[in-house]
């Protein structure tokens, strides 16, 4: 680096010229540029690998060119339809001709899947209307087509047409939080039976809500009988802890499946020691989402308040102790405060992790313990609707970066007393 | 306090162990006396510290009994013994304020809101830490929080202050203001403490009485002048300052004059507590500032030819080696401004001591 041009004579300046300020910056720009250069690698992964499908996410959900590459024209022309009446016989003739092609070079189907979106049943009357097309020989072509299937006649489907044009809509990002764009351009309700994804929210929140107050429940102690007990069993129990991770998420969740069904072990289990008369349903309901949920989670709180516990000295509780304190009122105003941090790093850990979980669910849960990442892969592998798999991952993601200020706000408030 | 102020804590045959095996603490009986400033002071792992967390509540007795004011500590839990505790690391509460550190005894007693912050800015006051109430504990300096957590064992009075080698993380200059601090709080308020410390200038400098500790054992009880001047044992005599070791047999005794024949053939005069018989083996001990160099050397009852090996200057003083009566190892301390302060090694001199400076102790 060259030095920089405004050299001052101010008081400190040194034998070189250069002030000790201006060469206190120049180390720190070299400085600052090493660290930079350390990082780029990394950097330059995290855009790639990250940012990018993330912003690639972000535009597929609003995406919407599928009917404008089919039948271009149509498109314009909806556009600039106002909506309020049916479209003259100009959008009709040029709705026969392009119907007309794509069904003969074979990609109406994508506009027409595009179309059922809107209304359902879109999609076969444009098949047929395909099929038939040939019936159709010249003009008055309104008639003609309304002639072919008198939907043609209805102006909802008209404006289905104009919702579809694109090459943009906010149709998928409304439709995740129930909302949808009406033919005048006002925000509304969806109609019911497209009113689930709040649904899933709420249920996927409430899963996630009770996987880690049960995390807590079963790890606090956990992790406290880790770090306070001899190192012989701390060891043993922290590697029980870990045994876990050693094994895929899937092979795990199998093995609930096989511990959990109905001629499963634990049922065996019960029947044998007389604890239950018949076997109980166990899997397939919130019961065994709940109990493999926390099973595969319980490390991720387990392990941050651990390591915080085992910093905190026995001699704290004792001092606690001396100084009058009753064992509750020690553990209340001594020794939790003091595990805030993991606490709370621990929580938003398995809240936000929970939050997207699929493979559990889907393998153990029934049909109304499904999760928003069930509606992604469903609509991302099943049906092909990316634009709607987007639109739900992005509400997931926004959701777990509502977290990050309480995540924060936790982590900052209690480690006001860190040790420096 | 004189040795006839009431007991306050009495250990009764108190014995403790881990394994099953090995008594950490054997045998103890130990009287602390209200007001006395009491020393545990041994090696590590001599059982010091258990005998605090004992008395604390920390860890069960395994065997005898420990009494506060003639009633038994058996099943009172720590928090209900009211006694301040002070930790070798302090134990303060990080998430605290200076301030509620010093006051969680108070808050724990339910005392009013006026009477806690009344009574925690005169601890603080006590403590030279007027001001610094609203810091949190890391913002202090290590002499700092001792004080705290000084201010924190004495807010609420207690029955008795315990303190577990509470200066051992200071530098020395600060550990040994904090013992003069902490003698004059003693003298000031009149409580009583219980000290664990392995440092015997620590003991002698602060203590009313020391007890010495070695492997569960209690050694030798008394004022720090008793167990340096008249160690009970070759242990104490080694552990508590500097000391030259004779082993020899007694030729002559009345009770508490000694003639001591040692390997070499010379002839010691010392003094004994107890009564030795002719023949028996015997430990002579004596202190390196006993031992005199020089003209001075000349009318004492033990008198030896002696040549210097080795020569260590100390500023205050010179530590003498000293080659005597077949042995190499002998140290005398020469004071600046005396005989022994310009030795060179390799001269020839006179050393002495008086008898009653040189004490017959039974061999180990």
């Amino acid at each position: 680096m060259s030095p920089p041009p405004d050299i001052t004579d101010e008081g400190t300046a040194g034998p070189t010229g250069l002030s000790l300020e201006a060469k206190l910056r120049r180390a720190q720009r070299q400085r600052s540029l090493n660290a930079f250069l350390l990082v780029a690698p990394l950097l330059l992964f995290i855009l790639v690998v990250f940012a990018g499908p993330i912003l690639s996410l972000l535009y597929f959900s609003v995406d919407d060119p599928k009917l404008a590459e089919v039948m271009p024209r149509t498109a314009e022309i909806v556009a600039e339809w106002d909506g309020a009446e049916l479209p003259g016989e100009e959008a009709y003739a040029t709705v026969v001709e392009e119907i007309r092609a794509a069904y003969g070079d074979r990609t109406v189907a994508a506009a027409a899947m595009r179309l059922n979106y809107e209304i359902s049943g879109f999609r076969s009357m444009v098949m047929r209307t395909g099929r038939k097309i040939r019936r159709i020989a010249g003009p008055p072509y309104k008639e003609a087509l309304i002639g072919l299937d008198e939907r043609w006649g209805d102006i909802t489907y008209w404006r289905a047409i104009k919702a579809s044009a694109g090459p943009y809509t906010t149709r998928y990002l409304l439709a995740a939080v129930d909302l949808e764009r009406k033919w005048d351009g006002s925000i509304g309700t969806a109609p019911p039976e497209r009113t689930i994804y709040i649904d899933y929210l709420e249920r996927t929140f409430w899963i996630s809500f009770w996987v880690l107050a049960w995390c807590i429940a079963i790890g606090y102690p956990m992790a406290y009988l880790i770090a306070t007990t001899g190192r012989r069993l701390s060891r043993i129990l922290l590697a029980l802890v870990l045994l876990p991770f050693w094994t895929s998420l899937l092979v795990r969740t199998a093995a609930w499946v096989v511990l959990l069904q109905n001629k499963g072990v634990v049922n065996d289990f019960l029947l044998y020691a007389g604890l239950s008369d018949e076997p109980l349903t166990l899997i397939f309901n919130r019961t065994g989402v709940y109990v493999a949920m926390v099973h595969i989670l319980l490390p991720f709180l387990v392990l941050p308040l651990y390591a915080v516990m085992r910093n905190i000295p026995a001699s704290q509780m004792r001092a606690a102790a001396s100084l009058g304190a009753k064992p509750v009122a020690a553990f209340l105003s001594v020794y939790l405060p003091q595990t805030l941090p993991g606490l709370g790093a621990g929580c938003i850990l398995v809240f936000i992790l929970s939050l997207g979980f699929y493979i559990t669910p889907a393998l153990i849960g029934g049909a109304s313990d499904q999760m928003l990442s069930y509606l992604i892969a469903e609509f991302a592998t099943r049906t092909g609707n990316w634009g709607m798999a987007s639109a739900i991952a992005i509400l997931l993601l926004l959701s777990v970066a509502a977290l990050y200020p309480v995540y924060r706000g936790l982590v900052r408030g209690a480690a006001g007393f860190r040790f420096g | 306090m004189g040795p006839e102020s009431e007991v306050l804590v009495r250990f009764r045959d108190v014995e403790k162990t881990y394994d099953g095996r090995v008594n950490v603490v054997d045998r103890l009986d130990l009287e602390i006396r209200r007001g006395e400033f009491l020393t545990l002071l041994g090696p590590s792992g001599s059982g010091k510290t258990t005998i605090l967390l004992m008395l604390a509540g920390f860890e069960a007795v395994t065997a005898g009994d420990i009494t506060l004011n003639d009633r038994s500590l058996r099943n009172v839990p720590p928090f209900r013994r009211n006694m301040g505790i002070v930790f070798q690391n302090y134990a303060l509460f990080p998430h605290k304020s200076v301030f509620q550190n010093v006051a969680f005894p108070l808050v724990q007693r339910r005392l009013s809101k006026h009477a806690v912050s009344e009574k925690v800015e005169a601890a603080l006051r006590m403590v030279d830490l007027t001001g610094l109430g609203e810091r949190r504990p890391h913002q202090l300096s290590g002499g700092q929080q001792q004080r705290v957590a000084l201010a924190r064992a004495l807010v609420f009075e207690p029955e008795i202050v315990l303190m577990d080698e509470p200066l051992g993380a200071l530098d020395k200059k600060l550990r040994e203001q904090m013992q003069i601090e902490i003698k004059h709080l003693h003298e000031q308020l009149g409580m009583t403490v219980a000290y664990v410390t392995h440092d015997q200038g620590e003991a002698l400098t602060m203590s009313d009485r020391v007890a010495i500790m070695n492997d569960g054992l209690i050694q030798q009880v008394g004022s720090p002048h008793e167990v340096y001047e008249k160690p009970a044992n070759a242990f104490v005599a080694n552990f508590i300052g500097e000391n030259n070791a004779f082993e020899g047999r007694i030729e002559g005794s009345d009770g508490r004059n000694c003639v001591v024949r040692l390997a070499s053939g010379d002839i010691i005069r010392a003094r004994s507590a107890a009564e030795r018989a002719n023949g028996e083996a015997a430990l002579l001990s004596l202190r390196p500032e006993r031992l005199v160099i020089g003209s001075a050397a000349a009318d004492m009852a033990n008198r030896f030819g002696a040549k210097v090996v080795e020569v260590i200057y100390f500023g205050a003083h010179n530590r003498v080696r000293l080659a005597m009566a077949g042995r190499d190892d002998i140290i005398a301390l020469a004071p600046a401004g005396t005989a022994g302060e310009a030795l060179a090694p390799g001269a020839a001199v006179a050393v002495g001591w008086a008898p009653e400076h040189c004490r017959v102790l039974a061999p180990e």
